[in-house]
């Protein structure tokens, strides 16, 4: 009891502290192997004190080890361990309560992860245009396309061109569609309406959480003015990271029921499940943009 | 085992201030010494390593009187001697195999929903990293890692020791998330 209420409050404090105010050192090989087998219980034992010792005095050492135990659940669970090593995972490693906790904990990661890349390959199938973040690895495309190319130069560069020209002109498109939300092809379309504020909780409401039904093409956001003040507006719409999605101009206000509103229609390709932000600018007289309020929202899927 | 002896809160105090005269410092280092001596007895096998730990310091408290005038070093090596002591004797009760905690699925679920509402209470950049991180496997995985490291500009150790930290954080909501649903 005594121990409790006096260890809580300064584990707090010293989760905190040794958490996030350090960086250790790396070991080197043998060590981190040693850490392994001692998990995996195949430490020699005269090998053992050594290492029990150290892991009560040395931080790094034991910050290492936590990350080790993490690392192996992880490997178990991909498949990544040799037969030895899987043999010992289960018939003691993974004994523990605490770690058959970890087990679970890390097989919903891994579960989480799965469905958020099955959504973003779902995005994927549909076009990205050209807001959309630059490949991770441009040298991996290049090296999936390669194959594909003549060994003969002259033809290769001719489809190489032909490739450029095609893109462009899809880029080009693409960027003609956002800039001009009139032209927006008609389809499905999911209206979303959003009151000003930039905060996650609007006067104490919810954010806005939005789930975008598969065959969606546009995602419309009807934006609530506090007043019509301008004669166009400028949206920007950004992810939680604060890349910009889409920039659209000459956005006009209209009128319903005595409310001012804005429409802005987006490709629904351009949303993954994340936090967004819209930005909304009004133009002025002298073509200067002036900040006029922001909103929010979520995508959930 | 010897569980007569209770700890109070004066030798609890002599315990602390032996460990470093400030409290602040005391009081970290004897959670590091209870943490990590848990952790040595889940790693030997240990049904209630908790349990275990605290017997290892309640025999050090008790013993502490004698001690302290004439011990030198780091007092951290004193209670390994006494946790391997305090582990002699718990082998030696031939204790129950540690039980399987069973597949429950509704509790996966409930998990599962915990670590969704977790995800998104995360800082973005730290959501964006974890997620980042435990992307690939096998060798992709690790080609994967370089990239990232590269974009943050910093090492590969130190992008592991951050993800880490963010997952242990993951957990930790979890856990409590876990233990809030139940009531």
């Amino acid at each position: 009891m005594l121990r409790d209420e006096i260890g809580c409050s300064l584990l707090t404090l010293y989760t905190e502290v040794v958490s996030w105010g350090r960086e250790p050192l790396q070991l080197d090989y043998k060590e981190q192997e040693s850490l392994r087998q001692y998990l995996l219980g195949d430490l020699p034992p005269a090998e053992m004190a050594a290492l029990e010792e150290r892991l009560l005095t040395d931080t790094v050492f034991y910050d290492e080890l936590l990350m080790v135990e993490d690392e192996l659940i992880d490997q178990y669970l991909s498949g990544e361990q040799s037969q030895a090593e899987r043999e010992s995972f289960e018939a003691y490693f993974a004994l523990a309560p605490e770690r058959q906790q970890k087990l679970r904990f890390a097989r919903a990661l891994k579960k989480y992860l799965n469905r958020t890349n099955e959504a973003e390959a779902r995005d994927v199938v549909i076009a990205k245009p050209a807001f959309s973040k630059p490949a991770a690895d441009p040298n991996k495309s290049r090296r999936s396309l390669l194959p594909f190319l003549p060994s003969n130069p002259i033809v290769a560069y001719s489809l190489a061109a032909t490739f450029v020209l095609v893109v462009g002109l899809v880029s080009w498109t693409t960027l003609n569609r956002l800039k001009n939300p009139g032209s927006h092809e008609a389809g499905q379309a999911l209206a979303v309406v959003l009151t000003p504020g930039l905060s996650r909780s609007l006067d104490g409401r919810e954010i806005k959480k939005i789930s975008i039904p598969p065959g969606t093409d546009t995602l419309e956001l009807q934006l609530e003015l506090p007043k019509a003040e301008y004669a166009t507006y400028r949206a920007e719409v950004l992810r939680s990271d604060q890349t910009v999605v889409a920039t659209i101009e000459g956005l006009k206000p209209a009128t319903a029921n005595a409310k001012a509103s804005i429409t802005v229609p987006l490709s629904a390709s351009l949303f993954k499940r994340d936090d967004y932000s819209v930005k909304l600018a009004g133009k002025r007289a002298d073509s200067v943009y002036e900040d006029v309020t922001g909103y929010v929202f979520r995508v959930l899927n | 085992m010897n569980k007569d002896w209770i700890l109070t809160q004066e030798s609890f105090d002599a315990l602390l201030n032996w460990l470093d005269p400030r409290r602040e410092e005391a009081g970290k280092k004897y959670e590091e010494i209870r943490l990590r001596l848990i952790k040595i007895f889940t790693c030997r096998g240990c049904l209630e390593p908790e349990d275990l730990a605290d017997e290892t310091i309640n025999r050090v408290s008790k013993k502490l009187p004698d001690i302290q005038g004439t011990y030198e070093g780091d007092p951290t090596r004193y209670f390994y001697g006494v946790a391997n002591k305090v582990h002699l004797e718990y082998v030696r009760r031939k204790p129950r195999p540690i039980p399987p905690i069973p597949d429950n699925a509704e509790e996966i679920e409930k998990e599962y929903e915990c670590l969704e509402k977790c995800i998104e209470k995360l800082r973005p950049e730290h959501r964006g990293l974890v997620l980042d991180y435990y992307q690939e496997e096998k060798r992709t995985k690790i080609d994967h890692r370089k990239k990232l490291a590269d974009q943050l500009g910093i090492a590969l150790n130190a992008l592991r020791i951050r993800a880490h930290r963010i997952r242990l954080s993951l957990y930790e909501c979890v856990q409590n998330c876990v233990q809030d649903v139940a009531g």
